[in-house]
């Protein structure tokens, strides 16, 4: 899966919870907590959503405060799947 | 009136708005979220549960609170049950798009048996029981301290979003009747304090928090087992699952949690998308 189709699953994740949200030239700077007013625990729901679609395992050990904006989220995803 | 759980009262969620966070009451689950809507976009919102539960009542009518929530404008909700307070299993899956086991809850159920507690944990309790003393009190005379002791323990475990907790917040939650409060004293020095919440049945161990002192004679097992005695007449002890992101053998408090416990019990992480139900 390349990077590109690995964003589109996340922008499809984040629509989930912002269904505003469209891919925008600054969609990756967005901050999830201030941009898209995400919690914790929504980003929690967020990463098992992810986990669920790309088959993937994310550990125990996430620090969600490193998880700022929406590229860091993608970040994650790619570092998981690569 | 019915009497409602206290982690789902108004009082009880005032405590946590701010930093752009705002209580909605939902009144099909007569029970509160916090809504945070976007800085940039005040139409982009969402809601998710309060802290450390969203106490849903068991026979609540999930599907209008998630209808209600849709009409207020609400993108999405996340909330993690309460495994005492909660509608059946099958009433969570059938209304959020995600229902699915989240963490471990550790309890003590007087019915499952005898409490009894692993042997390092009797000697804790017996040895930090020779440094300090145990005696209830009322939260409202220790606010700062309270505050203090937890900005220690936020940073020691990174807490941030709905659990970092601002300076209402302990004033607010010492107004609370279903509130005991439990503290250890070395000479007239606090050291540690032990927050309890009481429904029913049911005593919650809330939060707990100490300074050097109170860590380095352990004084959080003294009170636990003070706070044990104290609720003889609760059927159910819960002392809540591991903070984090998920179960972990490796963390501390999973050890602490579970050694006192007899009984375990799944909380689960609920999310449903909104909008999108129209």
């Amino acid at each position: 899966m390349d990077r590109r189709a690995i964003e589109s699953e996340v922008l499809t994740v984040l629509r989930h919870h912002v269904p505003k949200l469209r891919p925008a030239d600054r969609w990756l700077a967005l901050e999830l907590k201030a941009d898209l007013a995400l919690e914790s625990i929504t980003l929690v729901v967020i990463l098992v959503e992810l986990e669920e679609r790309l088959a993937i395992e994310i550990g125990e050990d996430v620090d969600l405060a490193q998880l700022r904006t929406v590229r860091d989220l993608l970040d994650l995803v790619a570092g998981l799947i690569e | 009136m019915l009497e409602r759980h206290p982690y789902a009262s108004d009082a009880y969620s005032r405590g946590l708005e701010g930093d752009g966070r705002t209580r909605l009451e939902v009144p099909p689950w007569r029970s509160n979220v916090l809504v945070r809507c976007a800085a940039s976009d005040p139409s982009v919102r969402t809601a998710s549960g309060l802290y450390p539960y969203a106490s849903l009542e068991p026979d609540c009518d999930l599907v209008a609170g998630l209808d209600f929530l849709r009409e207020q404008g609400v993108g999405s909700v996340s909330l993690v049950t309460d495994a005492l307070w909660q509608p059946p299993l099958e009433a969570l899956r059938a209304a959020f798009d995600l229902c699915r086991p989240f963490k471990t809850t550790y309890l003590i159920d007087r019915a499952a048996g005898p409490v009894r507690f692993r042997k390092k944990h009797r000697n804790r309790i017996n040895r930090s029981n020779r440094r300090c003393r145990v005696r209830r009190v009322a939260l409202a005379d220790h606010i700062e301290s309270a505050y203090e002791m937890y900005r220690g323990f936020a940073e020691i475990k990174e807490l941030s979003g709905s659990m970092d907790f601002g300076p209402a917040y302990f004033p607010n939650l010492a107004k609370m009747k279903e509130l005991t409060t439990i503290a250890a004293f070395v000479g007239e020095a606090l050291v540690t304090l032990s927050i309890w919440i009481r429904f029913r049945d049911i005593a919650y161990f809330h939060l707990g928090m100490s300074n050097q002192e109170g860590y380095g004679i352990a004084a959080s097992y003294a009170c636990h087992g003070f706070a044990i005695e104290h609720f003889a007449d609760c059927r159910y002890l819960s002392f809540g699952p591991e903070v984090g992101l998920r179960d972990s053998k490796e963390y501390p408090l999973s050890g602490f949690k579970s050694g006192f416990s007899n009984a375990t019990a799944p909380v689960y992480l609920c999310g449903a998308s909104l909008l999108s139900r129209a």
